[in-house]
């Protein structure tokens, strides 16, 4: 496998052997992190466009969410964070509702009330996203517990970033997960920013796999461009906590393309033009992983398909988008509660 | 650095001076002279004058819910910290504090806290004090196993670790958080094996040896006189009486009577210390002097706190703000 990049510890090599991906596997991958680079750079486009509010683009992270996301069912359930509408794709989700709730639109995948932060798709085991940073991890927590306690099989998966690593939720809830052997997963997608602090300037050491041992669970570092070696590592631990092993940690040494949020202009300089250009360039998960399938003979004109079918997806899911009501202002009080208190008397018969 | 004789003196007078002051605070308790609860160090006094006898009178401490022990290992005088306990105007904090809320600030004592994990960030913030002021000051943060649970524990040696902060994180691991075993709550039972997450030193003692802790903790005290950062310390140790005095655990015992049996008889660290003195030079004359001036000095205390006033109702809204809201312009 490729050498991860040097921003990252030297640690980022040291990772479990990469078992190839079936060929099914492989362009579903690809088809889904297609499909949130190109979902995260239209909805940009709109947003600058001013056609609704900010957003945080996921592209360069894509490997490590569409990774994480094939090697998991469709009722195992994930959490987000602020930076979260990859993670609903990458566990194959609509993108119509997805847009929509982006523009607040009454036929969003939260009827316009989520935004792009609150999303939560329960058709793909969403079971939340949060901005509040470290939030989702206790979350996550809670439904491996309630997992455990009506016995069923599925798994919960926690995304977060290197920043909420530092959240006291993080060691509360890894202890707890450890002690009680919970079926979770907690991937770690470490992006070398939080917001503009570098890992170095946060972290008393560089890698947050290696906090796994002090609770007791393991910890996994994994290149996070690479979709196989992702997969790979996820499987593994989704398979641990399926068998009532407990938790794993993964991190998944990855990078943000943009910055951390749509219009956001950080005054000093936090990371150079350069190194930006040397993971486009040279470390895209998307370019890997195409020249990956070209390499296992997997031909360019089934490729080339793929990238015209989420275009015309994202194109579809934009028109739906825009050409959706907005919610009605009847409704403004509707979904505060599920069962909302203060209701409105019964008319009398 | 081993301790020399002056100290091992020193660290047995502390040790008794923590012993006898929580006996006869408990009395005292069950017998209605001092309100609130009773948190009582006994058996954990190794752990504490060990830790405390390698810092220096000027060096910060912070303390927990069982926090008498604390200060007496800092050296404070007993007198108002017994009238504190009874709650009397002549107590270290005026009475407003009581047993959980002590601070000495003579010795050092920024605060104690009976959140759990409270004192861990206090701690912190004190040790980025002393960074920024360029003191050679360093901060020792008592807490025990239950807190190393808590987030602010995980959040605080992050960044004790990450600035290089002069901070001792020592944590009193008796075992038991209330009647939750270590088994019941941590992940892994090794509480010092948490510090390489963080990338400082974790350290494993016997805290009922009271040099072995005094050891210890003088490195991880170099270590942070030396801009070095911050270590973590885990002394095991045992708790001789309930969570708190009174306090009735209903159902199944959380421990076995013959556990605490075996620390009372084989592992008390005051025995132990006693039996190594006498191999070490000093006379059965020179360890009852010692031992009978802190029975007097304890006797002081109690007579002293029981003489002394309760604050006046007029003083009840004094100390609640440095710079009382609303006491200018008038």
């Amino acid at each position: 496998m490729t050498r991860a990049p040097m921003e990252h510890s030297p640690a980022s090599t040291a990772t479990t052997e990469v078992s190839a991906l079936t060929r099914e596997l492989s362009l579903e991958g690809y088809l889904r992190m297609v499909r949130i680079r190109r979902f995260e750079e239209e909805a940009m486009r709109r947003a600058m466009a001013g056609e609704f509010s900010g957003m945080h683009s996921s592209s360069g992270q894509e490997a490590a969410i569409v990774g994480a996301c094939l090697a998991l069912r469709d009722d195992d359930y994930i959490t987000g964070t602020h930076r979260s509408h990859g993670h609903p794709i990458g566990k194959g989700a609509d993108l119509k509702p997805l847009m929509a709730e982006l523009y607040g639109k009454a036929t969003g995948i939260c009827k316009g009330r989520g935004g792009s932060m609150h999303l939560a798709d329960r058709k793909v085991g969403i079971i939340g996203e949060s901005a509040i940073v470290g939030g989702g991890i206790p979350l996550a927590t809670g439904a491996g517990l309630s997992i455990q306690v009506r016995g069923t099989d599925q798994v919960s998966l926690c995304f977060f970033g290197d920043g909420a690593a530092n959240q006291g939720t993080f060691g509360e809830s890894l202890n707890l997960a450890a002690i009680w052997k919970l079926p979770v997963i907690f991937l770690c997608e470490n992006n070398l920013y939080a917001i503009s602090t570098p890992v170095a300037k946060s972290h008393g050491q560089p890698d947050i796999a290696l906090r796994a041992a002090g609770f007791g669970l393991p910890g996994v570092i994994v290149d996070g461009q690479n979709l196989a070696a992702v997969y790979a590592a996820t499987a593994v631990a989704v398979s641990r906590a399926r068998h009532g092993g407990g938790p794993t940690l993964i991190e998944a040494k990855t990078y943000r393309f943009e910055e951390h949020c749509l219009n956001l202009q950080v005054p000093i300089p936090y990371r150079t033009p350069q190194e930006l250009e040397r993971y486009k360039s040279q470390r895209d998960p998307l370019q890997l992983h195409r020249q990956d399938m070209l390499n296992s003979a997997i031909g360019e004109a089934e490729i080339a398909a793929i990238e015209r079918e989420v275009t015309a997806e994202v194109a579809d899911a934009v028109t739906f988008a825009r050409q959706s009501p907005q919610p009605d202002a009847s409704e403004v009080y509707d979904y505060l509660f599920s069962n909302p208190i203060h209701y409105p008397p019964e008319p009398a018969p | 650095m081993a301790l020399s004789q002056a100290l091992k003196a020193e660290a047995y007078r502390r040790m008794l001076r923590i012993r006898r002051f929580e006996e006869e605070g408990t009395r005292l308790f069950k017998e209605g002279a001092i309100p609130g609860a009773y948190h009582a160090s006994i058996g954990q006094e190794a752990a504490i004058v060990g830790a405390c006898l390698a810092l220096n009178n000027d060096d910060a401490m912070t303390g927990t819910h069982r926090s008498h022990g604390h200060p007496i290992g800092k050296g404070a005088d007993l007198k108002p910290l017994m009238a504190e306990l009874m709650g009397k105007a002549t107590g270290i904090c005026k009475g407003r504090g009581g047993s959980m809320h002590l601070a000495d600030n003579s010795v050092g004592i920024v605060s104690e806290s009976a959140i759990v994990g409270g004192g861990i960030p206090l701690a912190t913030g004190v040790a980025l004090s002393a960074k920024v002021l360029k003191t050679q000051r360093v901060c020792l943060c008592f807490f025990g196993d239950g807190a190393v649970n808590q987030g602010t524990f995980h959040e605080s040696l992050n960044m004790g670790a990450l600035w290089r902060l002069p901070v001792i994180y020592f944590c009193e691991n008796n075992g038991y958080a209330i009647t939750t075993s270590l088994a019941g709550s941590h992940g892994q039972p090794s509480i010092a094996a948490r510090a390489q997450a963080y990338g400082m030193p974790g350290a494993l003692v016997d805290g009922q040896d009271v040099s072995a802790v005094y050891d210890a903790t003088c490195e991880a005290v170099a270590r942070a006189r030396r801009a070095e950062g911050p270590t973590l310390i885990e002394a095991k140790t045992y708790r001789y009486d309930e969570h708190n005095v009174g306090l009735l655990i209903p159902g199944k015992p959380y421990r076995p009577p013959e556990e605490v049996e075996e620390y009372r008889t084989r592992r008390d660290p005051i025995i132990l210390f006693r039996q190594r003195l006498l191999q070490e030079g000093f006379t059965e004359g020179d360890l009852g002097a010692i031992e009978q001036e802190v029975e007097r000095a304890v006797e002081e205390a109690i007579r002293f706190a029981a003489e002394s006033p309760a604050p006046s109702a007029e003083s009840l809204f004094d100390y609640m703000y440095s710079d009382p809201v609303g006491s200018r312009g008038a």
